[in-house]
Order: C-alpha cells, then structure tokens, then sequence
C-alpha cells in the first residue's frame, strides 16, 4: 500500500507535464525546419488547442471572424475568390491573404515580412481593425470565461490561467503542422509517379524560368521580390518598403509558395491575376521595370502559347489533395459540438 | 516525508560504505556551501526614481519647460534588460532572464531585485534601455514580454522599448505626444546601452530625469513617432542620457 503511494506521488509529478508529443514528419530532402522547436515542443493537446483558436470566432470582436473566414483548408489556406480579404464589419484589407502551409521553414510573414517570428504573426490579424478588430485583453477575458479554453488549456499545459503565450504558442503549433509535401510532384521525386511528357516539359520550364525565386522543394526562395507588377493607384502598396524604409526594397513582396496553386486563386499580393494563364502572361512582360526588379526578370522570360500550357500542366502536379482534404487540418467539429448547447 | 525516508533506507542497502561516506561528505559540503551562501546573500535591489527636473514625476500633473511651455506626462512605460554588474573591466554578475518592465502607473514595477548568491565589489551597473534583437525575434513569451503589457507592435514585430505619452501646452495651445520608441534591425535599432558608475556597495537609486529629454527636443515641430526610425533610434538615445547615480 505504501509503495503504491510512493508510485502515486511520483507520478503525480510526471502528470503535470507528460504530454503525448506530436511527431511532425520533415519531408525527405528537405532543408532543416527555421521553427526553434525547442523552445516551443509539440504535443497533440497544444496542437489540439491552436487548431481550435484557428477555427474560432471567438477571437474577433464580436465573434464573427476566424483564422479560417480568411484560410479556408480547400484553398490551401487562402481566401476563396477574394482579391483582397475582408474581415470585421464587411472591412476590406489592402491586401490578399497568404496561403498557409510549409511554415516550419518560413522565417518572415505577411507579403512585406513585417512579422518575424510564427508565434507572433496571429497578434496582427487579432488586432488589426480590418480583420478582427480585438484587443488581446479582451480576447484573454473572453476566453477565460470559455469552459471549453479553460479545458483546453489545462490539458495542453496544465494551467488553470489562458494566457497570451498559450495562445501563441498553441496556434504556432497548429500552424506548424499544416505540411504539404504529397503532391503529384513529390511522388515523382520518390520515384512513385511519373510525369506525363507534357508536366515533363513543364517541369523543365520551370527549372528554366522559375526555380530562381520559387526554389524547390517549397517552391520559394522566401526572399522579397520584385516581380515588375505596376503599383495599385488605390492602394499604393509599396510593399517591404514600408517595413524596411529602404528604397531599394520598394515593391518587393515576399514569394509565394507554388505548391497548390490550382486551389489558391487569386493571385498576387492583390490578387490581381485571377488565372495562372494571367500570371504567366504578365511574366513574359511586365509591366513596371522599376529599380528594384528583381534581376532574374530584368530579361523577360520568354515562353510561347503550347510552352505556357505545359508550364501549367507542371504547375497542376503541385497540388496536394491529402494536405486540401487531411482532416487533422479542418474544422474540429467534435470539439465545437459539445459547446453547443441542447 | 515517512514516504522519503522509505525510499533512502532502501538505497542504502544497496550502497557500499565507502559510497555512503562520500554521499555524506559531500552532502556536508553542500549544507555548509548553502550556510555560507544564505549568510552571504545579498538580497540587491535596484530603484527606479523617474523626475522632472529634479522633482519626483507626477503623472497627470503640470510641469513648466520654459516660461511659454510646459507637459503633463499621462503615461510612461519602459524596459530594462540584460543587468549586469562591473568591477573595472571585470564582469561580476549577470542576471539570468532579465527583463523588466517599469511602468510610471505601477510603483511596485521601481524597484527591481536582484538574486545575487555572493558579494562582490563592483563600480559599475549596465543594463539596456529596451530589449536586445534576439529576444525581440525568439516569439511569444510571458512575463513582463507578454504582449499584453502593450510594449509590442502587432503590425510589425517588435517591442516598444520605451512609450511616453501625455500633453503639452505652448503659448496656452493644446497638443498631444506620443513616443513609442523601438525597433530591433539597423539601421534603426533603438537599443541603448545604459552604464552608470557606483562608488559604494550600496547601489543608490537610478534617477531617471526626464527634463533632459525634453530639453533635446521640440515638441512642437516632433510629437509623434510610433515606429522604427532614425528619430526613435536619437530619441532613445536622449532617453538614455536621462539615467543617472547621484552622490
């Protein structure tokens, strides 16, 4: 009797801290993840937890607007047929809203890179008067008074407290799982699948003309560029500019992912294009050489109709139907459902 | 406690003598190591004194510059990092994890105590005005760098080394100012290193004059900077020159 109290007592120590962790899988050939890990371990409970928030309009002042009312999973994280994204009050941002996925390896966010770390990139869209328009005070408050926070946290750090960092944190993870790497081009490069001659043709192209800024396997370099677009007179987006105050960065935005582009129209910073075809029109001739083009566009890339074709038809093979449709990703159902009330 | 006594006989059962000897000698060694430790901790505090031109600042409340102008300061917030303690060229001390945040609306956030394990003689404090560059791209935190204090810009990452705020009145006109001064990246890291000489073992507080500040600058043509800029980076350093040990 007294040993098995002896037992008890220690495990009660372990209790507080064993987690089951989440073993998040690095694609094969793949650089070393930017994320310090460390100081941030995943486990299913805090994943679970950020997955939540992720889905929860409870984060926008008056509980309308969610990560995922601008990330919807079927568009690989971006916002359906919105140019430009809208949040509280039917506000229009200036911008479009990045798809999210791969972001273990990104080391800014947003289009100008304004924020530097994952963990902090939800304070933007939570404060921001256009998107969800709440104060983090007031977010702590309302999900303190939330029974089903209140668990949350408890299981996933033991704290009876919702706080900021949990917050944090917990949606970093969340985001941190979202890995797209099982598209037709992966299965190609394991030696499953093989390309049509045609996605053949396109993915020499590519190698040709795209590889410089949207470097394989994450189909971004991450760096800023300027791609020659002309600037909006309305919205007079100058882009890493503004963050930088440093001529040379003006109109450079930073490089999006290629990978599900067929599900992540429109595109551009403004989703201007709302094609792929358009896109690769504008690159055989941008409009704007200003300064600061990037160099690998100061010729332009010269691609004839059937050539535009095969491109695409590589382009297609970047999409991950696991990743759109993984349930792991999607609205926690079960979770809200036992919130509702009978 | 009967639970722990249970375990220790157990051990000791596997032990050999010679182990149980060196346990307790080294156990002896440790009791007195902390005996010592105990009589010689020295429980430092460093104090916050923040004034205008030489007296103590009272938020909400008037103070004349010059004979047309004159402020009220409404808030003022800023942080404190990387305390370390000198002797000539020597470092004596670090404190481990050193952020704080002190806060003019808060009086308990003046004074700031140290754990230090062990005199030693020193002559020189240095801590930073704000928080360092690896700190500021490391991610969420608690503590006083949880961004619920308000010292972080959500829309650009970074803390907000120091933010003041409140009113002036030139020539009985009415104007507000706010400074939020920070950033972390050059050209316009805000930063600044703080090093005050101390000529006794006890520290005497910090005096934070913010007249000096105000005699930098003119509020009339600069009463706005709420990001990262040349003007926040020579701001910050007019800050800085505030801080003072007076004898």
């Amino acid at each position: 009797m007294k040993r098995l109290f002896i037992y008890l007592i220690i495990l009660s120590f372990f209790g507080f801290v064993a987690q089951t962790k989440f073993d998040l899988q690095i694609p094969k050939g793949w650089p070393k993840p930017v994320y310090n890990f460390k100081r941030n371990p995943l486990s299913e409970d805090v994943v679970l937890l950020g997955r939540a928030l992720f889905y929860d309009p409870i984060l926008s002042k008056n509980n309308t607007i969610s990560c995922a009312s601008c990330h919807s999973q079927y568009n690989a994280f971006t916002h359906a047929d919105h140019a430009l994204s809208h949040g509280i009050y039917d506000s229009i941002g200036t911008r479009n809203s990045p798809t999210l996925m791969n972001l273990a390896w990104h080391k800014s966010f947003m289009w100008d890179g304004a924020i530097n770390h994952l963990d902090m990139q939800a304070l933007a869209p939570i404060t921001h008067p256009k998107e969800m328009g709440e104060r983090l005070d007031s977010l702590l408050v309302k999900l303190n008074r939330s029974k089903l926070y209140k668990s949350l946290v408890a299981k996933a750090y033991g704290d009876s407290i919702v706080k900021s960092e949990f917050v944090l944190k917990s949606i970093s993870q969340f985001l941190l799982t979202l890995v797209s790497a099982n598209s037709k081009y992966d299965s190609v490069m394991r030696h499953e699948a093989n390309f049509t001659p045609q996605e053949k043709k396109g993915y020499v192209l590519f190698k040709n003309h795209c590889n410089g800024c949207h470097t394989e396997p994450l189909f971004t370099n991450l760096e800023f560029e300027n791609n020659g677009l002309c600037v909006d007179d309305n919205l007079r987006d100058f882009g890493r500019l503004m963050i930088t105050q440093n001529i040379s960065d003006s109109f450079k935005f930073k490089v999006p992912t290629l990978r599900n582009i067929e599900f992540s129209f429109p595109y551009m910073h403004d989703g201007r294009f709302k094609t792929i075809s358009a896109v690769l029109l504008h690159y055989t001739s941008p409009k704007c050489k200003t300064s600061s083009l990037s160099n690998l566009l100061k010729d332009p890339i010269k691609l004839n109709k059937e050539e535009r074709v095969d491109l695409s038809a590589f382009l297609l093979c970047l999409t991950d139907k696991e990743f759109l449709f993984n349930e792991n990703y999607s609205y926690p159902r079960k979770m809200f459902l036992n919130m509702t009330k009978d | 406690m009967a639970s722990f006594f249970i375990i220790e006989s157990k051990l000791l059962r596997y032990l050999k003598p010679e182990m149980i000897a060196k346990f307790f000698k080294y156990t002896l060694v440790l009791v007195l190591f902390f005996i010592i430790e105990k009589q010689d901790c020295d429980a430092q505090t460093i104090e916050m004194k923040i004034l205008i031109g030489g007296h103590p600042l009272c938020l909400d409340s008037n103070f004349n510059l010059n004979q047309t102008d004159s402020v009220q300061i409404t808030s003022f917030k800023f942080y404190i990092s990387g305390i370390e303690f000198w002797n000539n060229d020597s470092l004596m001390f670090i404190e481990k994890d050193s952020y704080h945040l002190i806060d003019m609306s808060k009086p308990a956030s003046f004074h700031i105590p140290l754990d230090m394990a062990f005199k030693f003689p020193y002559n020189q404090i240095k801590f930073n005005l704000g928080i360092d560059s690896t700190t500021s791209t490391s991610g969420a935190m608690s503590g006083a760098l949880d961004p619920l204090n308000g010292m972080y810009w959500t829309w650009q990452s970074g803390y907000i080394n120091s933010k003041m705020e409140g009113v002036f009145f030139s020539k009985s006109v009415r104007k507000s100012f706010e400074f939020h001064l920070g950033g972390y990246q050059n050209p316009f890291n805000a930063i600044k290193v703080v090093s005050l000489k101390v000529n006794s073992l006890a520290i005497q507080p910090i005096q934070i004059d913010l007249l000096y500040f105000f005699k930098e600058i003119d509020l009339n043509k600069q009463n706005h900077l709420m990001q990262p800029s040349i003007e926040a980076v020579l701001l910050s350093g007019y800050l800085s020159n505030c801080f003072a040990i007076k004898y």
